[in-house]
């Protein structure tokens, strides 16, 4: 499991794809398409004449869209795989020539196919993994170049934005009452929710980005095409769906926070009774919620709906009450403090992933920037430990321990060999001096 | 080990053999130890685990282990080595149950969570550093004393598990061959080397008997696994120390190849201050488990 044959087998694996990836053009110059842009298949000239014999298409009884054979092909070699196997890059690569060129009918086929496969349809998958991508930044770019990959990718934004409010609207925190359940267990799950469904939100708004890239890249084509306004105004009307969506959510987020808030502060201040224990998960909440209801009245006084949020003054009360709290819960409030960060470096340290060498090393840029290094991949779960003896699909980290596969990362290339054996001594003495650049051997 | 931390001027003998080949790697990358996931965060979480643990009573402590056992992601599994190529057991997989062997090797405690913290670092300093010591360094990071059966433990289940991989590992004996070309195959695996042999001394130097007569099997071939890597291909250590001897590493030894880099307690804390008093990270906002 950790020795350097796995480790190679996943080096070779992302080679593999890296190759894939960098073969596109290949793969594209095999397929019958036709290059000048208009999303026509090239067919070859044998199946042309055959067809121009055939009867034209209203004389004809409709017919199953037939999917070409190569085309077919590259669907069951590379696409299908490439989705088995969860190399998104591979099947990114594969499948942007055929979104980009085929007729939609011809795609719709190949939806077909692939759940004949027993795989997610190709636009479907396609459209979701550039919506990741553009949620992190980074769109492909051809996906904005194309006007048919555009209206594809587009459509599965807006049906995105839509399905996101319809899930949204139905949860939880957006019914009345407000109330936090009782108990540190049950309350800190809440707040993990609410996390995670914020970061959702963000995600989400990062996407809308790519929509207006769109729009913007395609103005002209779609408007000659009468399909411009339309296309913006359902975009628009989302956007504002989504911010006005996004405010409420903070702001019962925050309500809930207060109320855990004013209970933790309770229990420290006039609690006498109250033991270890709750004092010091009264304690821990009593910082977090500070914290994150201050940052919350900061970026958002205006425009509270809630009455509990909009009391006059609310922020210099939660100061005085967390002054309170900390006093009350003398060394209690150090030590929840010690807790509770110990804890989250711990569990970054277990579940994070880098950007390098399959998630366990981090870019160049974190040794500039504690943002660089604070930045992990966290699982959006809460996760089960992994165990030999028993397997869950969700347990992780995918490792028992990291430096069973860090001492194989060898990443340094030879860059010389010389030949000749030879034997000589030299003795020196040496002036040490601050390290530099300069004084470092060019090779190790 | 960094040069301002030693004499100032030192004399070196450098011997250089080549054999049949010598070697030139690139240009190594002091940085990436720290970029490893769990240098920074693992230095983290035991400074501020190992303060609390200092600062509290045994009482308290059952409070901090109750806590963290309601919440499984802060469990993990030891007693790697014995279950290594057991299959998971699927009965307890359908019907999502725990087996009695998951709950005898299942741990969960303030006690324990540092003890993983500690190897994961302890490890990186072994593997990229040059400490005598590689495994102590944690410790000195926070905790002293706490929890330092469970990290022996925890010691001896990796020690056992390392030489069952490399054991199973087909690279490992292709490395035996004395026609084996220098590549950085052989760096990692002389890194690994280092590691074993950093963890049999942490070990066997422990003190606490009943450590000893459990790591005592796994001895024999740590000790032998060291040796014949060394003599197979640690020859390759001669292209090395020559380039280091220059950088002010005194590096000559087999067992440092690998390493030679700047890893260690004081520079790891360094480089954390430095790191927050440029760019103070902001306060966690949600759970632990947040971001």
């Amino acid at each position: 499991m950790f020795c350097v044959s796995s480790f190679r087998l996943c080096v070779t694996t992302l080679s593999l794809a890296v190759a894939i990836c960098s073969s596109g053009w290949l793969v594209a110059q095999e397929l019958p398409f036709d290059d000048s842009g208009n999303g026509q298949l090239v067919v070859d000239a044998e199946e042309t004449q055959a067809q121009e014999d055939k009867p034209s298409i209203s004389d004809r009884p409709a017919q199953p869209v037939r999917v070409p054979r190569n085309v077919t092909r590259q669907l069951v070699d590379i696409i299908v795989p490439a989705m088995q196997a969860g190399d998104d890059v591979a099947f990114l690569n594969a499948a942007m020539p055929l979104i980009s060129k085929i007729k939609p009918q011809v795609l719709g086929a190949l939806d077909d196919l692939s759940i004949e496969h027993g795989v997610q349809p190709i636009q479907s998958r396609f459209v979701d993994l550039v919506l990741q991508r553009a949620e992190q930044g980074d769109a492909p770019t051809r996906v904005v170049s194309d006007l048919q990959t555009s209206r594809i990718v587009f459509d599965g934004l807006v049906s995105k934005l839509n399905k996101f409010a319809e899930s949204f609207l139905s949860h939880d925190v957006m019914s009345d009452p407000l109330e936090v359940p009782s108990g540190f267990q049950e309350s800190e799950r809440l707040f993990w929710d609410l996390h995670v469904l914020d970061n959702e939100f963000q995600n989400v708004i990062r996407s809308i980005s790519l929509g207006q890239t769109i729009l913007s890249r395609h103005e002209n084509t779609l408007k000659r095409a009468g399909e411009w306004q339309q296309l913006a105004t359902d975009l628009t009307e989302a956007n504002i769906d989504l911010m006005v969506n996004y405010s409420r959510f903070k702001e019962r987020a925050a309500a809930l926070r207060l109320q855990r808030f004013e209970e933790a502060h309770n229990v420290l201040v006039n609690d006498t009774s109250a033991e270890f224990e709750l004092n010091l998960t009264s304690a821990m909440e009593l910082e977090q919620d500070a914290s994150v209801l201050l940052a919350f009245l900061q970026d958002n006084s205006a425009n509270l709906t809630i009455e509990s949020l909009r009391a006059e003054g609310l922020e210099t009360r939660i100061q005085t009450m967390l002054s309170k709290g900390r006093e009350a819960a003398g060394d209690i409030a150090t030590k929840a403090n010690l807790f509770r960060n110990g804890l989250r470096y711990w569990a970054r340290g277990r579940y994070g992933s880098g950007p390098e060498v399959f998630g366990l090393v981090k870019s160049r840029q974190a040794m500039n920037s504690v943002e660089a290094m604070e930045a992990l991949y966290m699982p959006r779960e809460r996760k089960l430990p992994i165990s030999n003896y028993h397997s869950e699909e969700t347990s992780v980290p995918g490792y028992d321990r990291r430096h069973y596969y860090t001492w194989a990362a060898e990443y340094r290339p030879i860059i010389g060999r010389t030949g000749g054996t030879t034997r000589t001594s030299k003795r020196s003495t040496t002036q040490y001096g601050p390290t530099s650049n300069t004084n470092r051997q060019q090779f190790l | 080990m960094t040069v301002s931390s030693r004499e100032a001027t030192k004399t070196t003998t450098t011997t250089t053999v080549r054999k049949k080949l010598a070697v030139q790697f690139a240009k190594d990358d002091d940085s990436f130890p720290y970029r490893l996931v769990g240098s920074y965060e693992y230095g983290k979480a035991l400074e501020l685990l190992g303060e609390l643990a200092e600062d509290s009573t045994a009482e308290q402590i059952k409070v901090y282990d109750k806590l963290i056992a309601q919440n499984p992601e802060f469990a993990f599994y030891s007693g790697i080595a014995s279950n290594l190529g057991l299959q998971p057991n699927l009965s307890a997989m359908s019907s999502g149950e725990l087996t009695d062997l998951d709950n005898n090797f299942r741990r969960s405690s303030l006690a324990w969570m540092m003890a993983l913290a500690r190897v994961e670092l302890g490890a990186t300093v072994a593997m990229f550093g040059d400490q005598d010591d590689p495994f102590g360094v944690p410790i000195a990071i926070g905790g002293g004393q706490f929890g330092a059966v469970e990290y022996l433990q925890i010691l001896v289940d990796d020690l056992a598990a390392h030489l069952k991989a490399a054991a199973e590992d087909g690279n490992y004996h292709k490395a035996l061959n004395p026609k084996l070309k220098v590549d950085n195959n052989s760096l990692a695996f002389l890194r690994r080397t280092q590691l074993i042999d950093a963890l049999l001394t942490k070990v066997m130097s422990s003190g606490q008997s009943e450590i000893m007569s459990e790591a005592r099997p796994y001895a024999k071939r740590a000790e032998d696994y060291v040796e014949t890597m060394i003599a197979k291909i640690g020859y390759a250590t001669s292209t090395y120390s020559q380039t280091s001897s220059s950088t002010g590493s005194s590096t000559s030894t087999e067992s440092r190849l690998a390493g030679a880099r700047f890893v260690n307690r004081e520079n790891l804390l360094n480089y954390q201050r430095n790191l927050e008093r440029h760019f103070p990270p902001p306060l966690p906002t949600e759970s632990p488990l947040a971001q």
